[in-house]
C-alpha cells in the first residue's frame, strides 16, 4: 500500500535523489528540444522541397499555357480565314444553284408577309461576326 | 567568480555586436524597402514587364446586312537570318525553302549574298504550310535556327468581281489604292500600338495589360448594297453579255425614296484577288467616270419641263411631220416610222424625236437648259467615288442652231449613267431628287457607328401632278403600241423609256452602225420599289434599246420584286 508523502516531506529529500530527479527532467528537455528542431527542420526540408516542386510545375504549366495560347491563336486565325472562305460560298450564285439542284423554288411575291422590323436593327444579328477580319 | 564576469562580458559585446549587425539590416531593408522603393520597382519593372507592338487589322467593307465583300486573310510573312544556318547547311536550306515555298532559288540566293542579317523568303504564306516550314530540321535533326514567321495580312475580297469597281483594291503595303479603299483609305486604316505584358523568368507571357489589340482596326464600311440584288444585276448583265457581245453593259438599281443605290455593276469587271490578271482597262468605273449620249431616254425629263412650264398638257397635239423633219438645214428622222399627229402622250410611247423637238422649240432654249439643270445634267452626282465626271452640257450661249432640237432627244449632250439615274430616281418619286448614296454608315471597332448616312433630298425638280401625267405616259412605254414591250414584268406596271443613240466616232453618227441601247424604268409604276438602268454599249446583232436591254430589264425587276416581295398591285387591293 503506497502511503504519501506529505508536501513538507518532499523538500527534505535526501540530495542525491533531488539530483537524480533533476537529471532525468534535464535529459527529457534536450529530447523534446531535438524533436522540435527535427520537426521544425522536416517542415522547413518539406516546405523547401515543395516550393521547389511547384515552381517547377508552376514554369512547366505556364510553358503548356503558353503553347496552347499559342496554337488558340493560330486556330483563331485559320478560323478567321474559314470564314472568309464560308463568305466566298455565300453568293446568291453559289446558293441559287444547290437551290435549283434541290428543287427549291423562291416564293411568289406577297406570298411571304414582311414583319415590321426594321432592317438594321436585323442586320445586327446577322453581323456579329468579330472573327471575320 | 572572475569567469563568471568574464563570461557575462563576452555575451554583452557578442549581443552588442549583434545588435549592431541587427540595427545595420534593419536599415538596410528600410532604405532598400522605403527609401529606394520607387527605384527598384522601375528596375524590376524592366525585367519582368515587356512591351509589343501591335497593329491591327485593316477595316473590312460590307454590303448593307453585313456580308462581307472586303476583308483580310490571315497569313505569315517567313525570314530567314542567314547567319545563325550552320555554312554547309545554307544552300539545302535554301533549296527546301525554295522548294516548299515557290520561291525562286536564285533570288533567295541574291537575298544571302546581300548580307542582310534577316532577310525576306515569303510574304503572304499560308498558315498551315509556314507551320510545315518551320518544322524543317538540319542533318543532325535540330531545328533551323533563325528561321522564323511574323503575322500578316493580306486584302481579300471574297465575292471576287462582285462591285470589285466600286470597293477598288489596296496596294502591296495595304493602302487604298483604287475605289472605295482608296477614298476611305483613312477611315479603314488600321492603327499601331504597344500592349505590356508580365513575363515569367523564362518570357512566359503571365499576364497582358493595355488596351484591347482588336481596337486598334481600322473601321468598317457599310454599304447601301444588298448582295442578293448585286448578284442579280451580276449574273443578268452576263447573260447580255452573252446574248448581245456588247463592249460594256452596266447596270444600276436605286430606291428613288431614299436614293440608296441597291446595286450597281458593270461588265467586263475584274478580280482583285488576282493581280496579276487584272486589266487596267477594266477597272475603270465607267457609270460614273464615262459619258454617254443617252438617247431618248431624255425627251421624259424635257418634257417634264415643258408641262412643268404650263405650254402643254400631256393631251396637246403635234404634228410629226410623217417621220422626216428638216430643220436647221439637217433632217430629223423618226427611225422609220412616219408618224402624223401625236399627242404629247404618244410622243413619249412611241419615242417620236421631231414631237419631242417641237415640244423642245415651243418650251425655248432657256426653259430647256434649265429643266435639264434641275434634273441634274451638267454637274456631279456627289457619289464620293473618285473621277466622277459632270457630263457634257454646254450652257445657252454656246448652243447652235440644232441644239434645241437635238438635246432633249438626248443627242449632243453627254451624261453619265449615275446622272441618268438620279434624274429618274425624281421622275419615281413624285418630283423629289434624293441625293445618291453607296455607303450606309461607318462602324468603329468597339462597335460604335461613327458616321450615319442618312437619305437627304437635294430639291424638288417638278411638282407631283406633271410627274403624275410624265409618269402614266411612260406606264404605255412597255405597253401594246410602246416601244419596248419586251421590259413588262408580269403583274406589275413599269414605266419605263426606251433609249437607242448612235455613237458620235470621226465626226459622225452614221456609217459605223455602233450604238448605245439603254432602258430605264421604275416598277411598280404606282409606288415605284426601286428605279433600274440597264445600258449596252455596242451590241452586235440587235441594237434598240427595247430589244437589248429591255429583256434585261425585265428578268432584273422580277427577280428584284420577287426578293423585295414587292405585292403585285392587283394582289394588295384584293387583300
Amino acid at each position: 500500500m503506497k502511503t504519501q508523502l506529505p508536501a513538507r516531506r518532499k523538500k527534505n529529500l535526501p540530495v542525491r535523489a533531488a539530483s537524480k530527479k533533476k537529471q532525468s527532467t534535464g535529459n527529457s528537455n534536450v529530447v523534446f528540444s531535438y524533436l522540435v528542431v527535427l520537426i521544425i527542420s522536416g517542415a522547413l526540408l518539406l516546405a523547401g522541397l515543395g516550393r521547389v516542386y511547384l515552381e517547377r510545375r508552376t514554369d512547366f504549366l505556364l510553358n503548356e499555357q503558353a503553347d496552347k495560347k499559342e496554337e488558340l491563336q493560330q486556330l483563331k486565325q485559320k478560323h478567321s480565314n474559314l470564314l472568309l472562305v464560308h463568305e466566298e460560298y455565300l453568293t446568291g450564285e453559289y446558293i441559287k444553284v444547290r437551290a435549283r439542284a434541290m428543287g427549291l423554288q423562291p416564293p411568289q411575291p406577297g406570298q411571304i408577309l414582311k414583319m415590321n422590323q426594321p432592317k438594321v436593327e436585323s442586320h445586327t444579328q446577322t453581323t456579329s461576326q468579330p472573327g471575320v477580319r | 567568480m572572475k569567469l563568471h564576469q568574464d563570461f557575462v562580458i563576452r555575451i554583452f559585446f557578442a549581443a552588442s555586436a549583434l545588435l549592431v549587425l541587427a540595427a545595420g539590416l534593419i536599415y538596410w531593408l528600410y532604405n532598400l524597402q522605403v527609401v529606394r522603393q520607387g527605384e527598384f520597382n522601375t528596375l524590376a519593372q524592366q525585367i519582368y514587364i515587356k512591351s509589343l507592338s501591335h497593329t491591327g487589322n485593316r477595316g473590312t467593307i460590307r454590303d448593307h446586312f453585313g456580308n462581307l465583300l472586303a476583308g483580310n486573310e490571315n497569313c505569315k510573312d517567313i525570314y530567314l537570318e542567314p547567319k545563325r544556318v550552320p555554312g554547309e547547311e545554307l544552300p539545302g536550306v535554301l533549296i527546301r525553302l525554295s522548294e516548299s515555298l515557290d520561291v525562286d532559288l536564285e533570288l533567295l540566293q541574291q537575298r544571302v549574298n546581300s548580307n542582310k542579317v534577316e532577310i525576306v523568303i515569303k510574304k503572304y504564306v499560308d498558315i498551315d504550310l509556314t507551320a510545315q516550314v518551320l518544322d524543317m530540321k538540319l542533318a543532325d535533326d535540330e531545328p533551323v535556327e533563325g528561321l522564323r514567321a511574323l503575322d500578316s495580312e493580306r486584302r481579300t475580297y471574297p465575292k471576287r468581281s462582285m462591285l470589285a469597281n466600286i470597293i477598288g483594291f489596296t496596294d502591296h503595303e495595304n493602302h487604298g489604292a483604287f475605289g472605295l479603299e482608296q477614298v476611305f483609305d483613312e477611315k479603314l486604316q488600321q492603327s499601331s500600338g504597344k500592349s505590356h505584358f508580365i513575363r515569367a523568368e523564362n518570357g512566359t507571357i503571365l499576364e497582358r495589360q493595355g488596351r484591347d489589340p482588336r481596337l486598334l482596326d481600322g473601321h468598317d464600311i457599310y454599304l447601301t448594297i444588298e448582295e442578293p440584288l448585286q448578284d442579280i444585276l451580276q449574273k443578268e448583265l452576263q447573260n447580255l453579255r452573252d446574248e448581245f457581245n456588247p463592249t460594256v453593259a452596266y447596270a444600276m438599281l436605286a430606291d428613288p425614296k431614299t436614293g440608296r443605290i441597291l446595286a450597281i455593276a458593270q461588265d467586263p469587271s475584274f478580280d482583285p484577288n488576282k493581280r496579276e490578271e487584272m486589266n487596267p482597262d477594266h477597272w475603270r468605273n465607267r457609270m460614273i467616270s464615262d459619258v454617254l449620249e443617252p438617247g431618248s431616254t431624255m425627251k421624259p425629263i424635257a418634257i417634264t419641263g415643258a408641262i412643268q412650264a404650263g405650254l402643254m398638257d400631256i393631251n396637246t397635239h403635234f404634228y410629226c411631220e410623217k417621220g422626216i423633219w428638216w430643220y436647221g438645214g439637217r433632217p430629223l428622222k423618226d427611225a422609220g416610222h412616219h408618224y402624223e399627229d401625236l399627242t404629247v402622250h404618244e410622243i413619249i410611247q412611241k419615242s417620236s424625236n421631231i414631237g419631242t423637238a417641237k415640244i423642245a422649240l415651243a418650251m425655248g432654249e432657256n426653259r430647256l437648259y434649265q429643266t435639264l439643270r434641275r434634273f441634274g445634267f451638267g454637274e456631279r452626282v456627289d457619289l464620293g467615288l473618285p473621277h466622277e465626271s459632270r457630263g457634257i452640257f454646254r450652257k445657252v450661249p454656246q448652243w447652235d442652231k440644232l441644239s434645241i432640237t437635238r438635246f432633249p432627244i438626248g443627242q449632243g449632250i453627254a451624261v453619265t449613267p449615275v446622272q441618268m439615274l438620279q434624274a429618274y430616281c425624281a421622275l419615281a418619286n413624285d418630283g423629289r431628287m434624293m441625293k445618291l448614296q453607296l455607303v450606309d454608315r461607318i462602324i468603329a471597332p468597339n462597335g460604335n457607328v461613327v458616321q450615319s448616312f442618312k437619305p437627304e433630298m437635294k430639291q424638288q425638280v417638278s411638282s407631283p401632278r406633271v410627274i403624275q401625267q410624265v409618269v402614266n405616259a411612260m406606264k404605255t412605254v412597255t405597253e401594246e403600241g410602246g416601244t419596248a414591250r419586251q421590259a413588262r414584268v408580269q403583274n406589275y406596271n413599269v414605266a419605263g423609256k426606251t433609249g437607242t443613240s448612235q455613237k458620235w466616232i470621226n465626226g459622225s453618227y452614221e456609217g459605223h452602225g455602233k450604238y448605245i441601247s439603254s432602258f430605264i424604268g421604275f416598277v411598280p409604276a404606282e409606288d415605284p420599289a426601286f428605279v433600274l438602268l440597264v445600258v449596252a454599249d455596242e451590241p452586235k446583232g440587235k441594237f434598240y434599246g427595247g430589244s437589248v436591254c429591255g429583256p434585261t430589264f425585265s428578268r432584273i425587276a422580277e427577280q428584284s420584286l420577287r426578293y423585295l416581295n414587292i405585292i403585285p398591285p392587283e394582289v394588295a387591293h384584293k387583300k
